[in-house]
């Protein structure tokens, strides 16, 4: 019998850890389309297309693709959630100034798909970075569907695809 | 920076051919440098083309088809072509149905080509 397939997106931000993130978790050989950025974001390379990688985990396939999270590159975000059963948003809890966009591709995404999301909170450990609860209250989400990560840690983003594998589970059996 | 000089080319390769309605030049990472033409809205088209190229070097990787020449998307309306102008960015020629594409191909492959150094000078 063939596997369970599941699509799921990663989304969020400039410098959440979103390529980070789907190269911790990929078994097989993973792709990233980014360039050198142009401008000032904090960070060297910024993904302009995609990032995709598959992990297995026992019956189940899981493949990732994670979008570019510049504001210019939205329309990667509609391109990539389509048929996607899962979203993962990361928001960088160091960044507030990122919370709003964090905020419109979540609105913009679950509005057009309604897809089952988990929250990884990441970059914790930075000085000034929210706690947890704090960007729970402000975008509204339940703290049953967030979880701290370090994404360069495979095992907290492990916890956090499992987290969203079982809310899958959940409204499937629902509907 | 100074884009001057890549509008100018832009608009040398609309004025020398009549088929052509509009040229972007963007980053490699989808920052809009210059553009001639209208009808179109140039910053979406800049962070489009960026994308569309990257995707286009790893497509042909991964076929193992060697270096991208160029990108072509051809609709009713027209033809959008894509080049790379040398490692540093993108170019995006916008042309009118049932043109001499073959004219038009060479004509922008210069263009990429006379835009490069510019681009390297603005930067």
């Amino acid at each position: 019998m063939a596997d369970n397939v599941y699509k799921i997106v990663i989304s969020g931000p400039v410098g959440a850890g979103k390529t980070t993130f789907v190269q911790a978790l990929s078994h097989e050989r993973t792709f990233s389309v980014d360039e050198n950025a142009s401008e000032d974001i904090g960070k060297e390379m910024t993904t302009i297309a995609m990032d995709y990688g598959v992990l297995k985990l026992g019956d189940n396939r899981f493949r990732l693709y994670g979008t570019p999270g510049q504001e210019r590159f939205d329309f990667m975000w509609e391109i990539l959630s389509e048929g996607a059963v899962g979203l993962v948003l990361l928001i960088p809890a160091h960044r507030p100034d990122q919370f709003t966009k964090a905020r419109a591709i979540y609105e913009r995404l679950f509005s057009l798909f309604a897809l089952t999301t988990v929250v990884g909170v990441t970059h914790c450990d930075v000085e000034k970075a929210w706690d947890i609860d704090a960007i729970g209250t402000f975008f509204d989400f339940s703290q049953d569907q967030m979880l701290r990560i370090d994404p360069r840690e495979s095992s907290s983003c492990y916890l956090l695809l499992q987290n969203l594998f079982s809310q899958i589970k959940k409204n499937q059996t629902k509907n | 920076m100074d884009r001057t000089r890549i509008n100018d080319q832009l608009r040398a390769l609309l004025s020398g051919n009549k088929e052509i309605k509009g040229a972007v030049v963007s980053t490699r990472d989808g920052l809009l440098l210059s553009n001639v033409g209208t009808g179109f809205d140039a910053d979406r088209i800049a962070a489009m083309i960026s994308t569309a190229l990257g995707l286009g070097y790893h497509m042909l990787g991964t076929a193992d088809l060697g270096e991208l020449r160029e990108i072509n998307f051809a609709a009713e309306g027209g033809i959008l072509s894509i080049y790379s102008v040398g490692t540093v960015a993108v170019l995006a020629v916008i042309s009118k149905p049932n043109s001499n594409f073959g004219m038009i191909q060479l004509q922008a492959r210069r263009c990429a080509e006379a835009v490069n150094p510019e681009v390297e000078l603005a930067r």
